[in-house]
Parts: structure tokens; C-alpha cells; sequence
């Protein structure tokens, strides 16, 4: 008879499940302390869990940030070894002066940078600028510098002051034949020994010339100071400086066999001499020196100082990426100036024909850095690597103004390492000069500097200077650490008390309301409907509780976030950058962006009504199990 | 016409140490309009017996037939919301709700309006003699006559015809005994009721139309 009445018992139960929700809320207010309790304990985890998951939230947000606005690089310098007198002749006040400066000792290979425990994201490189020779004349030797001329001495003299000599003939540069020029031996590098050397009138001599100082001496009594009328030094000669890629001099015998600054009498057939071919080759060097721009291989942008310390900025385009970088795709980054003289722009492409390499800063090559860039054969380097470029981006250098020797060159081109061949310059290494700060740096994970001291210390290399730049990242670390922690403990200590409290509350609603239960299943209650008469009002109440502190928690992360945005702002004070710039200038970084969602109290919340919904259910099995007669039994005994 | 026939119902459950045979081959038949005392020790099995009846639990062997129908056969839940009720020694009343709300609950259990509940338990709890002041009292301020009283006013709420009674009497004074002994006579002889009463007290064995006594599981 049971079965015909299912469906009437349906509609039935339509008004039984509200009957069900409003005996459940009453019995469960007419218990009024038990009840508040519960909520005010339930809210209170909800509090704890909101706050805690909120905060967590954040500071991973904050983490991300940070990691994007901090990187921490490393650069190495060898120290020098030993301090060296050098005496220098200086014509004008016709005696030498001394100067000091320090020697490097032997050099060391950046192989020792390669150690167990360095944990590098970008490993440790000593870098070459590579010098291309592009379609553009990106230099200007002019009648100033980088001069290959043939001088006829106007007098007999020693140059150890202005001695006036006439433009023969030009073989590069932009001084006009029948022109006068003053020569001087102004300055002279040695030992103390160096004289100053002497010309005969009506001889003829090929030298390289770069304008020194204005000129002095008796020759040019009838020039006024105010004229301004410059004498030049003779410069670089036509030795090699060829090196190995371990930093040894490739053996020339031209270079073996004078000073530096040689000059040679041009005289019958001079030209068909060995040297005189030598002096051809330098002209056409210099040439290409005049339509040469640096181009510097890195493993990442950011290892380059002047773009680390936003010096240098991309103007236009973009970086190039991580991924290009490390699969040595063919892009770059050019000055802004370099992409105005080329009138290229972004995807564009460039062709870098590289042919020479020089182990030095690559800024060192705006002065007239290099001594020659013959080979030891006497030749110009020949191209060892040519392919296109695509622009990526163009930048824009304020560090060039600044100088120091870990600025960029003044038409640098950045490209990544691995787009050219590993050692394919091994032959046509023009310059080398120890590891130092402006071309040899790595990167490291934020927060790991004292672990990679400690690393470093224990290989017992000395003579290297390891500088870190973190923008204060050490300094914040210790900061967001105990944000962490506080973060932590606050979802540790939330999700403790819920449990606790849930267990305790749910043994006293549920297990304590067995005698209920028990009246309710001989009322003819399935079980089904006492479990939702029991939870119904238990549930409302810890959804209540957990609405409420799910909100508070809410409220409070936000007010912290408020608190946090207020008082973070980010600046490089603590940095070594600023530090060693020693400029003052401050880079104000600010962690922006951190947004109190309200998806962590939310998920907190269910997370915590769920935990409620398993555990109370879990009891509600227990006293369900019992039959309603075992429960009256015993509490009748 | 309410009737219960048992027949060769047998029942054992296993308590902690050993198997107990509570009820042994049982056979008998309730007809409404009497009154019926089930007697004997503690131990006899007289309450188990009583929850068989009440589909609590389900006999071993044997049948009970319910009206007609096979409680082991039926939902059981329901003929308790519908047929059966039962009330106990300890009243287990509700004790969060007033005694009207205690009855007005399997009122609306059954889906009877709040407003008809409320109409109806009042009646029912007028009927066993309860003053209306009561009705708004919840069980710890009343007296234990009162409580048997309002469990027995729900019980009659349940509509069912059918009540049974494990020990009404055991925790109340000669006086409240006497009139929840007038009670159950007055269920069954005016009311058209079958109660069974299980219980050790003789008074209401003496009052009973039908006296049956249990020992060791068995009817005599």
C-alpha cells in the first residue's frame, strides 16, 4: 500500500524538506550560546583561512613581481697584482712624468667561474665585442684621428715639441695634400729611456696621426693660443696585436721589432717593402675602422649593466627574448643613433659581417682603443662570421653620457651569444685584456648570493673581484620572508582551528543530538531525512559563520594590501648598483599591482564548508549506523 | 479495524560476549479495541518484541502481518509515520521544542499545514488532558506524567491506530500512573485503539483486557 502512495509522499516532501529546515533553524536558536559559539568560532576560522590564503595570494603575486622586477647579476673583475711606475715623456713640459698604475697578474680564464654550486641562470662568460664592418660610415677619422699620411719635414728637428712638416700624400683620413701639420712625440710611453725622435728636412715619412694637444715650441711663435691650432702625435703603427683565445700575443716580427708608435722613411720602392705593404694594409684597416660598429654577443640583456640599471631602455620594439637567446636566433638591438645613420627600424634587417674580436669592455671601443687590427700576417682580419639580423628592438643609451667602463659603445649592436659559432673568432682576436666588470657578468636566482659566495670561496681562487647587483633584493628578501611566515601561520592556524572546531561542533550537534535522531526515525523519518534535519541547521549556521568571516578575512587582506602598497616602495637604495654609481639617483620600483581578489576568501570559504560537509557527514554516518532502539536503550539505562 | 498477527517470529542479536536469543518462536494476534499488557523479567525480551512489532527491527524467522501486510515486506518508515507509534519510559520528547511543536511535528511530517498541525496537536493534547498553558512549555518545565503525556498526544497525532508502549508508567508517581493508565484504556476502549503495553507493572497488567507474559523469549 506503501509503494501506491510514493507519489503523493513526493509532493509530500516538498513541505516535509521546508517543515525539516524550519524545525532545524529553531532547534538549533533555542540553543542560542552553543550556536553563537559555533558561528563566532566558524567565522573566525573562516577569518584566519581568508586572510591567510589572501595573504599568501599576495605575497606570490608580490613573489612574481619581484622576480620581474629583481634580477640579481654578478660581475667579475680581475684585481690587479701589482702596481708599475711607467715613464712618460711630455714634450711640453720636456721631462718625463711618472705615473703608477696597476698590472694584472696572470690572466685568468673564465673557466674558473664554471664550479659545482653556482646555480647560474645565465653562467658566467667573459665576453668579446666583435667589431662588423657595416654600409655606413659610422665613424669619423676625419683630419683628426686614425690619420695614414706621408709627412715632408719643413725642418730638421726633434720632435720634441711642434715641429711643422708638410702633407705629402694621404693614404686614409681627411687631410689635404699641401696642407702643414705640426708633429710632436708629446707622448711617449717607457721605461725612462724613451727619446724623443728627430726629422730631417726635405725627407719624407709615413706615420698615423691622431690630434694631441695644442702646439707649442718655437716653430709656431706666430700662432696664437687662441687659434687653436692642434698638433698631432704619431699613433698606432703597423705591428700586429694579434692574441690567442688564451690571451697569448700571436708572434709578429713587426711588432717584436719596434716601438709602438713607429714611423718609417718613405723612400724609393718604399712601397713594395714588406713594411710598405704593411703601411697600404693599414690605411685599408683604418678604413674599415671608419664603417665599424661594436657588436656585443650576451646570454641576456639584462647582463649588460647600463640596461640592468635601466640606463639603457628599448625604445622601440622589444627585447630579444629568452628563448631567442638561448637558441641564438638571429636578432638584435641597435642604438637609436646607429638606426638613424642606417635609417633602419624595427624588422629590419642588418647585416653584421664580424671580423675582428677584442676581449675588452665593449664601450672601449669608441676611443681608439685598439692598436691595430692587422693580423699578424699583416693583413686585415678577414670576416669570420656574416649573417642577418632582424631589428628586434632599438634602444636608447643615457649611460654613453655617464662613461665607465661597463657602459655600452656608441653604436653597439647586442646579439645573442649563441648566434654566432662558438670560437669562430679564435683567429682573429684583435685585443685581450683580463675579466672585468664590463665584460663579464652572469646571472644568478634572486636570494642566492651568500650560497654562491660560499660555493665560490671553497674553489680557493683568488684574484678575481666578484661584485653582485640586486637592486636590494637581499634586503627586501628578509621582508617577504616573514610576510610568508605570517602568511603561513595565519592558514596553518586557520585550518587547525576549523578542523578542531568543526569535529567538536559536529560531535556536539550531531552526536549529542542522538536521542532526536532516534525519535525522529520511530516518527517514521528515513534516514535520509534525519541526517537533513540535523545538518540543515548546522550547515546554514557554519555557511553564515563562514559568509561572515570569509568577508572580515577579506576586508583584512585588503587593509593589509593597502598598508603594503603604502609603505613598499621598491628603490635601489640598498643596491650595489647605486652604490657603485655613485650618482645618487635613486630607481624607484614600486610592486604595483597587488589586487585583494576576492576568489582566496572565497575558496577559503568553500574549502571550509567543505571540510564542514565531510566531517559532519562522517558523525551523521556514525549515529546513523545505530538502530533508533540500541540509542533509546542505552539512554534509558 | 487495526490487527497485528505474529506468527513463529523468532529474533537473536549478538551483544558483546555472546548470541542472545531474545525472542523464540512467538506467536499471537492484537486486535484494536483492547488493551494489551505485556509482562515479564528484565531480560524476557518483551521490549525486543515490542520493536518487532514497531518495524525497528526485523524478525529473524516468522512473520508479522500488519493489517494484512508483511512488515518485513513494507516500508517500514512509513507505516510508523502512518500506523504505528510508539512511546517509551523516558518520554524522549524533543527537547528544543514546546509540547505543541512536539506534537504538531509528525503533523507536519505527514504534510499537514502548520496552521492544521497546530489545530490538531492542540486537540490531541487536550484530549490527554493536558491544560493549554502547557503547550507553550518545553519538556524540562513539565512533570514526568505531563511528558508521557504530550508523547502520548503525539503518538495519537501520528493518526496511526496503533500504539505501543514500552514501560509509560516506569518513571512516574502512583498518581500520573494511574492516569496514563486511564489513558491507554480510554485509547483502546473509546478510540478504537490497539496498545500494547509492555511493562513489569502489575496494575496495569490488571487493568489490561489481554495480559500475556514473556519468559526467555517466549509468549505463554
Amino acid at each position: 500500500m506503501y509503494e501506491d502512495e510514493g507519489r503523493a509522499d513526493e509532493l509530500i516532501y516538498e513541505e516535509v524538506y521546508i517543515m525539516t529546515f524550519y524545525y532545524s533553524i529553531k532547534q538549533m536558536s533555542r540553543s542560542p550560546l552553543k550556536s553563537i559559539l559555533f558561528f563566532l568560532l566558524v567565522g573566525v576560522s573562516a577569518f584566519l583561512l581568508a586572510l591567510g590564503g589572501g595573504l599568501s595570494k599576495m605575497n606570490a603575486e608580490m613573489m612574481r613581481e619581484f622576480e620581474d622586477i629583481f634580477t640579481t647579476v654578478g660581475t667579475v673583475d680581475q684585481k690587479d697584482e701589482s702596481v708599475v711606475t711607467i715613464a712618460q715623456w711630455e714634450a711640453d713640459k720636456k721631462d718625463y712624468v711618472y705615473r703608477r698604475h696597476g698590472v694584472p697578474g696572470k690572466w685568468i680564464s673564465n673557466a674558473v667561474l664554471d664550479f659545482e654550486g653556482a646555480g647560474y641562470m645565465l653562467e658566467a662568460k667573459q665576453r668579446p665585442y666583435f667589431g662588423a664592418r657595416i654600409e655606413e660610415k659610422v665613424r669619423g677619422g676625419g683630419d683628426r684621428y686614425l690619420l695614414v699620411v706621408e709627412l715632408t719635414a719643413e725642418v730638421s728637428d726633434v720632435l720634441e715639441h711642434s715641429v711643422p712638416m708638410r702633407v705629402n700624400k694621404v693614404l686614409g683620413g681627411g687631410l689635404h695634400v699641401g696642407d702643414t701639420v705640426y708633429i710632436c712625440d708629446h707622448y711617449g710611453d717607457g721605461d725612462g729611456s724613451y727619446e724623443p725622435r728627430r726629422v730631417e728636412k726635405g725627407k719624407t715619412y709615413i706615420m698615423e696621426l691622431n690630434e694631441s694637444s695644442p702646439v707649442h715650441g718655437p716653430w709656431v711663435e706666430h700662432i696664437a693660443p687662441e687659434e687653436y691650432v692642434f698638433e698631432y702625435a704619431a699613433g698606432n703603427s703597423v705591428a700586429s696585436c694579434q692574441y690567442t683565445m688564451d690571451g697569448d700575443r700571436v708572434f709578429d716580427a713587426a711588432a717584436e721589432a719596434e716601438d709602438w708608435n713607429t714611423f718609417d722613411e718613405v723612400t724609393e720602392g718604399f712601397y713594395e717593402t714588406e713594411r710598405g705593404k704593411r703601411w697600404l694594409e693599414l690605411a685599408k684597416s683604418q678604413e674599415y675602422d671608419f664603417y665599424t660598429v661594436p657588436v656585443e654577443p650576451v646570454d641576456g640583456t639584462e647582463l649588460l649593466l647600463p640596461f640592468y640599471r635601466n640606463e639603457a631602455q628599448i625604445t622601440e620594439g622589444r627585447d630579444i627574448t629568452e628563448e631567442e637567446y638561448k637558441e641564438g636566433k638571429p636578432v638584435c638591438l641597435i642604438p637609436v643613433e646607429l638606426s638613424r645613420i642606417l635609417r633602419k627600424g624595427v624588422g629590419d634587417s642588418l647585416t653584421l659581417p664580424l671580423y675582428y674580436a677584442a676581449y675588452a669592455p665593449a664601450e672601449r671601443f669608441d676611443g681608439s682603443f685598439l692598436t691595430s687590427i692587422l693580423n699578424a700576417r699583416g693583413k686585415v682580419y678577414p670576416v669570420f662570421c656574416e649573417q642577418d639580423y632582424e631589428i628586434a628592438g632599438i634602444y636608447e643609451n643615457t649611460s654613453v653620457l655617464a662613461g665607465g667602463e661597463h657602459d655600452l659603445a656608441k653604436h653597439e649592436v647586442i646579439v645573442p651569444w649563441n648566434s654566432i659559432p662558438e670560437n669562430a673568432w679564435e683567429d682573429n682576436i684583435a685585443r685581450f685584456e683580463p675579466m672585468s666588470e664590463g665584460n663579464t657578468s652572469f646571472r644568478i636566482p634572486n636570494g642566492t648570493i651568500d650560497d654562491f659566495m660560499e660555493a665560490w670561496e671553497k674553489q680557493g681562487v683568488e684574484g678575481l673581484d666578484i661584485k653582485f647587483y640586486d637592486k636590494g633584493y637581499s634586503q627586501l628578501q628578509s621582508g617577504i620572508e616573514n610576510r610568508k611566515l605570517m602568511a603561513g601561520i595565519f592558514l596553518v592556524s586557520g585550518c587547525m582551528l576549523a578542523v578542531m572546531i568543526l569535529c567538536f561542533f559536529s560531535n556536539l550537534f550531531i552526536t549529542g543530538q542522538q536521542e532526536r535522531i532516534a525519535v525522529e526515525r520511530l516518527l517514521g523519518r528515513t534516514k535520509k531525512q534525519c541526517a537533513l534535519s540535523i545538518l540543515t541547521g548546522l550547515f546554514v549556521l557554519a555557511l553564515a559563520g563562514t559568509a561572515a568571516g570569509s568577508v572580515a578575512g577579506w576586508a583584512a587582506t585588503g587593509s593589509a594590501v593597502e598598508a603594503t602598497e603604502s609603505t613598499t616602495e621598491f628603490d635601489t637604495t640598498f643596491s650595489n648598483t647605486v652604490i657603485d654609481s655613485g650618482d645618487g639617483e635613486e630607481t624607484e620600483i614600486t610592486a604595483a599591482g597587488q589586487k585583494n581578489g576576492a576568489e582566496m576568501a572565497a575558496l577559503a570559504g568553500c574549502m571550509l564548508m567543505l571540510a564542514e560537509v565531510l566531517i559532519s557527514v562522517g558523525f551523521m554516518r556514525q549515529v546513523l549506523r545505530k538502530e533508533p532502539l540500541q540509542i533509546l536503550g542505552g539512554l534509558e539505562e | 479495524m487495526e490487527r497485528i498477527e505474529v506468527k513463529e517470529v523468532s529474533y537473536s542479536y549478538q551483544n558483546k560476549y555472546q548470541k542472545i536469543e531474545a525472542v523464540k518462536e512467538v506467536s499471537c494476534t492484537f486486535e484494536s479495541g483492547k488493551l494489551y499488557a505485556i509482562t515479564g523479567e528484565s531480560g524476557s525480551g518483551k521490549s525486543t518484541f515490542l520493536s518487532l512489532l514497531a518495524g525497528l527491527d526485523c524478525a529473524e524467522s516468522g512473520v508479522i502481518l500488519v493489517n494484512g501486510e508483511n512488515l518485513s515486506e513494507i516500508d517500514r518508515d512509513a507505516c510508523r509515520r502512518k500506523q504505528i507509534s510508539v512511546v517509551y519510559q523516558a518520554f524522549h520528547l524533543f527537547p528544543l521544542l514546546t509540547a505543541l511543536e512536539n506534537v504538531m511535528y509528525p503533523l507536519e511530517l505527514q504534510g499537514i499545514s502548520r496552521r492544521e498541525a497546530r489545530k490538531q496537536a492542540a486537540e490531541c493534547l487536550e484530549e490527554v488532558g493536558l491544560e493549554e498553558k502547557i503547550l507553550g512549555q518545553y519538556p524540562k518545565m513539565m512533570s514526568g506524567g505531563e511528558q508521557q503525556r504530550v508523547a502520548i498526544a503525539r503518538a495519537m497525532a501520528a493518526k496511526g491506530k496503533i500504539l505501543l508502549a514500552d514501560e509509560p508508567t516506569g518513571n512516574l508517581d502512583s498518581e500520573n500512573e494511574a492516569h496514563i493508565v486511564e489513558l491507554l484504556k480510554r485509547m483502546a476502549h473509546e478510540m478504537d485503539y490497539l496498545v500494547i503495553v509492555v511493562t513489569h507493572n502489575p496494575e496495569i497488567a490488571r487493568q489490561a483486557d489481554v495480559c500475556m507474559r514473556m519468559k526467555d523469549g517466549r509468549m505463554n
